[in-house]
């Protein structure tokens, strides 16, 4: 607990007034439109009314993450190895790799619902292109990066296939595949939105716009607030497992990177 | 011993695939065929007339299961039911379908939902400075557009002798909220808004000034769209969901409070709210194609340059009243002391044909 606030006194205290200046600006002034900036007090109660609802949003949104998110992780990791270590594919392909990684999911949205049997699977498929890329490309960096010496010494090892992935390439690019993971798990929550807005009935993208619909914007700001804390939680559980993983780096000298 | 444990086995297996095949095909006290439908449905503008149908049992009666789907944009609706996702899209708009319909897709529409009911809003202190479409000149005018709203208010408009593109800005949002917010904040001086978004805008210091309505009392906003091409079965499956949507539409007509009753469970929101976007008075809800008032939207939508090679396609191979008018007939037969249901086919053959 000591170590806890020693790290983090001043994000509670910038927390603290965060939250005393929207207290102040809801309750005391005139300032905003209360419709639009519902005051604390109303989203807490907006947020004990809903909290059920955003629970059940919880667990549909995690159906649809984590095969979404599982599924990048194996094809982003495993093709960027590929592609990585093979140089002339890598060449003839990253024309189409740089196209088609900036483009927003959104723009996918008729073709996955045409083509997917369910609406389900295309939710699914909209989030798995949105977190793939960053996973992919970070992977594809991490082995264009990996340092001559590491290279040299496999090679005196002669560590080939299996054992130069597993026991080389893998732990020494994994610095920036940990990388575009995290940014994929942030992108994630934030398609999220996009994959819940057909055929979806609860999720916690979906409970943000359905109530952005018909604004009612206590539920929006609680739905916020709830999306907020998961993001953060699954966060804090990501950091902790990317510097067990990277425990031969200077990271887990640092507090947090997030 | 074992031979026995096989055949009781596979006695208990064919016991349980034919009473599997039972719950898709039959109901229990009935040899009558179950149809089953998916329903496409704008979240925002909800289902009222299913949800109603649902509610009194009407698709029950004509064993018909029906999966309403709900949406956020009509356009994932649409590509939905364009994709064979969804059988039927029901409160996706007129200017929805038939934009789709423009671009080629093979869509027809069937039957209607909803009537009016959009009001254009200001700030309420602004509300004498609009009395005739004539005010509105120099105006800066938030919509959504290719919207329901958006195409009567223009069409008015330029009927009204003002130039859209040089008496008046327009200024796009991707929705009804939005415009809401962008009147709210001074940022557009008037905003043309959906139905359902009265309370809310009222909410925020905004007040109705013009009604859809008052422009032309008969527009026409959600309709019952679907595919062209339909199986035999399908056929059957539209006639009796049309069935269940007149019943539902004199129900809300006659008893609002059952209208709200049903459809709450839809919307989680307040009974204030619910009841705002299903029974305002402004809003109709119908089951009738109303094919006159469509083919005006379409020609409407021509002159405003929303639908571009418009002469290439006939509209009026995109409208199939024959489920409608089929269920009229069997509700006209069924309850043949019931006035209702021959008005509405009066109704019918003025707005139809």
């Amino acid at each position: 607990m000591k170590k806890f606030l020693q790290l983090y006194i001043y994000t509670t205290l910038i927390a603290i007034g965060l939250l005393a200046l929207w207290v102040f600006i809801t309750n005391f002034t005139e300032l905003l439109n209360p419709i639009i900036f519902p005051s604390p007090e109303i989203v807490a109660l907006a947020f004990i009314e809903a909290i059920t609802e955003l629970f059940q949003g919880f667990l549909s949104s995690m159906g649809l993450l984590i095969p979404a998110f599982a599924l990048s992780l194996i094809l982003g990791i495993g093709g960027g190895l590929y592609f990585g270590m093979n140089q002339r594919i890598r060449e003839i392909l990253s024309p189409f790799f740089q196209t088609f990684s900036p483009l927003p999911p959104t723009l996918f949205i008729p073709y996955a619902i045409a083509l997917l049997p369910t609406f389900e699977l295309a939710s699914i498929f909209i989030l798995f292109i949105a977190t793939f890329w960053p996973i992919f490309l970070g992977t594809i960096e991490g082995v264009l990066l990996i340092d001559q010496h590491y290279w040299d010494n496999a090679k005196t090892l002669r560590l080939k296939g299996k054992d130069l992935i597993l026991k080389m390439v893998l732990p020494a690019s994994s610095p920036l595949i940990l990388s575009g993971t995290g940014m994929s798990l942030g992108l994630s929550f934030i398609v999220l939105m996009m994959a819940e807005m057909f055929g979806a009935n609860s999720g916690m993208g979906h409970f943000v716009q359905y109530y952005t619909d018909f604004t009612q914007y206590d539920f929006v700001l609680a739905g916020l607030i709830f999306n907020s804390i998961v993001i953060l939680l699954i966060m804090v559980i990501y950091e902790k497992i990317k510097k067990r993983v990277l425990f031969w780096t200077n990271l887990k000298k640092t507090g947090s990177s997030i | 011993m074992k031979h026995k444990n096989w055949i009781i086995g596979i006695g208990i297996a064919a016991i349980l695939l034919l009473s599997a095949c039972n719950v898709t095909t039959g109901t229990p006290n009935s040899d009558e065929k179950t149809y089953k439908l998916k329903v496409g449905y704008l979240q925002a503008n909800g289902a009222p007339l299913a949800d109603i149908a649902v509610d009194e049992g009407f698709f029950e009666k004509e064993h018909l299961k029906v999966e309403l789907i709900p949406f956020s944009a009509s356009t994932d609706g649409l590509n939905a039911l364009q994709s064979k996702k969804i059988d039927i899209g029901l409160t996706f708009g007129t200017s929805g379908p038939l934009a789709f319909i423009s671009q080629g897709s093979d869509f027809d529409i069937i039957g209607g939902h909803m009537e009016g009911g959009h009001p254009i809003v200001v700030k309420e202190g602004n509300k004498s400075k609009y009395k005739s479409l004539q005010d509105y000149k120099g105006k800066k005018i938030g919509t959504v557009r290719l919207g329901t709203p958006d195409i009567v208010f223009k069409a008015a408009l330029q009927e009204s002798g003002i130039n859209i593109e040089k008496d008046v800005t327009f200024i796009d949002f991707k929705s009804v909220t939005a415009v809401l917010e962008a009147v709210a904040s001074g940022k557009v001086d008037v905003g043309v808004s959906g139905t359902g978004h009265l309370s809310k805008a009222e909410k925020i210091g905004l007040t109705p000034v013009l009604w859809s309505n008052d422009i032309n009392p008969k527009h026409v906003c959600c309709r019952v769209t679907v595919r062209g091409a339909s199986t035999e079965e399908q056929a059957v499956a539209y006639k009796k969901f049309l069935k269940g949507l007149i019943q539902a539409e004199r129900i809300k007509l006659e008893s609002p409070e059952k209208a709200l009753k049903a459809t709450k469970v839809h919307f989680k929101l307040d009974d204030k709210t619910v009841n705002e976007i299903v029974n305002e008075p402004h809003l109709h809800n119908t089951a009738d194609p109303n094919k006159k008032e469509v083919v005006k939207m379409w020609e409407q939508m021509k002159n405003l340059g929303y639908v571009k090679n418009g002469e290439k396609i006939d509209i009026n191979k995109h409208f199939n009243l024959s489920f409608y008018e089929q269920a009229l007939n069997e509700l006209i037969k069924e309850h043949p002391n019931d006035d209702y249901y021959k008005k509405q086919l009066e109704n019918y053959k003025k707005q139809n044909t």
